[in-house]
């Protein structure tokens, strides 16, 4: 039988290693950056690149995409080739993968901080850069699938299918996720509105959870943990039914973001059921994960390595547990638009996704560079000290969650919100965001550790770019044979099993997003909802732009401590016009829905309006709330107003026809009376500021349906 | 999103394809337990190890 010799590429492996290396530590600075933003608000500097709203997004792309994802890329890399005794299938495209995902994430950074955004969590990036990522995964994809095409193994090994997945996943999701018109090259629209940018958005935003913060990781686990530990995996049977659950599951959870809020109920259910059925299959990878280690625990005593993969796979079943049960209504009630969910999230992105890097780089790397780790007393010490700061991070994080939730809610004996100022419940919590830091320090601490201990451990050893190995050619049975299984076939063959792949991940959205588009009766319109005027839509991009979603909802919920505060609860027919849809996921500050309707809580004068961003801390001087005085200086685009109404005439949007034509003079008239109003107060400020369009929009909010507009 | 609500508008029922999607999991699900549960052994641990063999030079045909 003939033995061909070939090589593997280690170069790539390499260069994604170091991006790794950078970029986390970027990620991770920004992220103590905007920790402390929010315990002490002056660290926002006053400029607006450096304003919490922009630094946010830039902390979970950073995290997700430049940290994370290098890191995947890493790993998949080196197993991938490893498993299929192949070398990775073209060395142009592995180039163009890593270089071309380097200058998405410098773009990334530099938009963001810029205002350029789409104000779509983990979606913010413009169209682009869309383009981009989608060539680039594209490269990834057809690197990896040729890579398997010319293996020199039959059967595709487990890790390999989550690799499968997470392309394909991923690959769905952003395509239809980032489906939006052009209004200028760095400004776009989605194509979806209200409660179905919602379900689209939420759609994406749980299942990039899903495909790429766990079908991969869940490949690299397969891997490095039978590796480290020298043990195969529990049970291959286990694998199988778990990967066919977890990859179908996933994409009907996404409605769990979405729960009291202007979405049918039929939506709600299903991704309240989908979510609880999830905790199957991810225990499944949890369980199998423990138990290889069965009988091997005292390798876990004297290796850092394993440490910190046991502690990934704690930290995922924790977080798979605690997911479905915030899927459940009466959980999530409590912890939605409050810091339980990024207690959550950050079990989950420091303990799983970070303890797997970890574990990972500190055996791959004095792998890849043949000599022994630099310092392996420095990597215990990192473990300790990352898994304390875990913990420091989030059990402030629970605390401030149901310490906010517990006064929000509260009622004096009269009937009365006990704390009818919201910014009471943030002065509470502020000593939680404080401590929240100390966590954050000490994971960042660890991670400074891990970076020397792997810079130390490259320069002590050497890497041979193309490695040499050998493997027998393989030989041609793809028949199937007597008495194998279906499941066994398909493992041998690549197209046909990412076929069955990409049909399971369709069902889900499928039928969760198509009948949010088609049924009508899904989203009763209100007749008294308009478009937004010229002058708001121009506003709603500067709310936008600032990121102010970071901080402020636009959803009042069904729940009677929130309609005695804000008001009338949020009805589906409001958001119909709104591209994108901005209910926002986290309360920092209070809801905004009602910041229109005359005589709510949250209505507020222009001339408050404008004092309040210009100077926050003299309206409320204990407020958290960055200064916003640019927006009194920077001047709006008006060429740009034609073109935007002419985008939102083609998105459905009922403007009169030829509305372009008038567009800025009906600009400048409704500006000039906000002009007039604040000048009654004092202030002298030109229509094309900014800040006029910012309280045109603020007043625009829920003022369709208050009496005041129904006498009109 | 108008051309896509106007060339499924009149798909009857749409709102309870979920329910069939459901059903067809469920179907599934069940069979490749089944399935999985009948491979054999051998084949199981052939694989579960097959990520830490040496470079052994056998033949890989399955």
């Amino acid at each position: 039988m003939e033995i061909q010799q070939f090589n593997y590429d280690n170069k790539t492996v390499k260069y994604f290693i170091i991006a790794t290396m950078i970029w986390g530590a970027v990620a991770l600075v920004v992220g103590l950056l905007i920790a402390s933003q929010l315990a002490f608000p002056a660290l926002n500097l006053g400029i607006e690149y450096t304003t919490f709203g922009r630094t946010r997004p830039l902390h979970t792309n950073a995290v997700i995409f430049a940290f994370i994802g290098n890191a995947m890329f890493a790993g998949i890399y080196y197993s991938l080739q490893r498993i299929l005794k192949a070398r990775l299938f073209n060395d142009v495209l592995s180039k163009i993968h890593f270089w071309g995902w380097q200058f998405i994430i410098l773009c990334a950074a530099l938009t963001l901080l810029s205002g350029f955004t789409t104000g779509k969590e983990y979606a913010e990036l413009e169209w682009p850069i869309d383009i981009m990522i989608a060539v680039v995964w594209v490269t990834f994809g057809w690197n990896m699938i040729g890579t398997i095409l010319k293996r020199r193994v039959k059967h595709i090994y487990v890790s390999v299918w989550w690799y499968l997945a997470t392309f394909l996943g991923v690959a769905i999701l952003h395509i239809v996720n980032s489906i939006e018109i052009p209004a200028s090259l760095l400004k776009s629209y989605p194509v979806y509105a209200g409660a179905q940018d919602a379900v689209v958005q939420w759609w994406y935003g749980h299942n990039a959870v899903a495909f790429f913060l766990t079908t991969p990781w869940l490949g690299l686990m397969y891997y490095y943990l039978p590796k480290s530990a020298n043990r195969p995996i529990y049970s291959y049977q286990l694998s199988i039914i778990h990967f066919w659950t977890l990859i179908f599951l996933y994409m009907w959870a996404g409605p769990h973001h979405l729960l009291y809020q202007a979405l049918p109920d039929w939506v709600q259910a299903l991704g309240v059921t989908f979510s609880i059925m999830l905790i199957a299959p991810s225990w499944g990878g949890m369980i199998n994960g423990l138990l290889t280690l069965r009988g091997a625990w005292d390798k876990v005593r004297d290796n850092a390595d394993l440490k910190f993969i046991v502690v990934a796979l704690t930290a995922y079943g924790m977080s798979t547990f605690e997911g479905p049960m915030m899927s459940l209504k009466s959980v999530n009630a409590i912890s939605h638009f409050t810091d339980w969910t990024i207690a959550h999230t950050h079990i989950a992105g420091m303990g799983w996704n970070g303890g797997l890097i970890f574990g990972m780089f500190y055996w791959l790397v004095p792998k890849l560079f043949r000599t022994p780790l630099y310092s392996k007393k420095l990597a215990n010490t990192h473990f300790w000290i990352a898994t304390l700061g875990i913990l420091m991070f989030a059990i402030p994080l629970y605390w401030a969650g149901i310490t906010q939730w517990l006064m929000l809610r509260e009622y004096t004996k009269d009937g009365l919100l006990a704390y009818p100022n919201f910014l009471e419940t943030t002065t509470q919590i502020l000593p939680m965001y404080k401590f929240r830091i100390l966590g954050g320090l000490l994971f960042l601490t660890g991670f400074l550790m891990f970076f020397y201990n792997i810079f130390k451990t490259v320069n002590a050893g050497s890497m041979v770019a193309n490695e040499p190995a050998e493997a027998p050619v393989m030989i041609d049975s793809s028949a199937r044979k007597y008495g194998e299984s279906f499941h066994r076939m398909i493992e041998r063959k690549g197209v046909v099993f990412s076929i069955l792949v990409f049909i399971a991940l369709a069902i889900g959205g499928a039928v969760e997003i198509i009948p949010m588009l088609k049924i009508q009766s899904n989203i009763p319109k209100i007749a008294a909802v308009t478009p937004y005027t010229p002058l708001e839509l121009a506003g709603r991009d500067i709310y936008v732009a600032n990121g102010c979603y970071n901080c402020h909802s636009q959803q009042v919920r069904p729940l009677r401590y929130e309609t005695d505060r804000y008001g009338e609860y949020s009805k589906i027919g409001e958001f119909v016009y709104d591209h994108p849809f901005q209910w926002g996921s986290r309360r920092t500050g209070p809801d905004l829905a009602r910041a229109g309707y005359v005589g709510s809580s949250t209505y507020k004068t222009a001339i408050w309006h404008y004092n309040h961003f210009t100077k926050p801390l003299e309206i409320n001087p204990q407020t958290i709330m960055p200064a916003y005085p640019w927006l009194a200086k920077n001047v709006v685009d008006l060429s740009q107003i034609p073109t935007k109404i002419r985008v939102m005439q083609m998105l459905g949007v009922p403007y009169a026809k030829d509305y372009d034509q008038k567009a800025v003079a009906d600009y400048q008239a409704q500006a000039q009376k906000i002009v007039d109003e604040l000048k009654v107060s004092g202030v002298v400020v030109a229509p094309d500021k900014e800040i006029i369009a910012m309280i045109a929009y603020l007043h625009k909010m829920g003022r369709d349906i208050s009496p005041a507009n129904q006498k009109k | 999103m108008s051309f896509v609500s106007g060339v499924l508008n009149g798909v009857d029922g749409i709102q309870y394809y979920y329910i069939a999607g459901l059903l067809i999991f469920i179907t599934l699900f069940i069979v490749i337990l089944y399935r999985t549960i009948k491979i054999p052994r051998k084949d199981l641990m052939k694989f579960k190890a097959s990520i830490l063999e040496n470079d052994e030079l056998e033949s890989n045909e399955i």
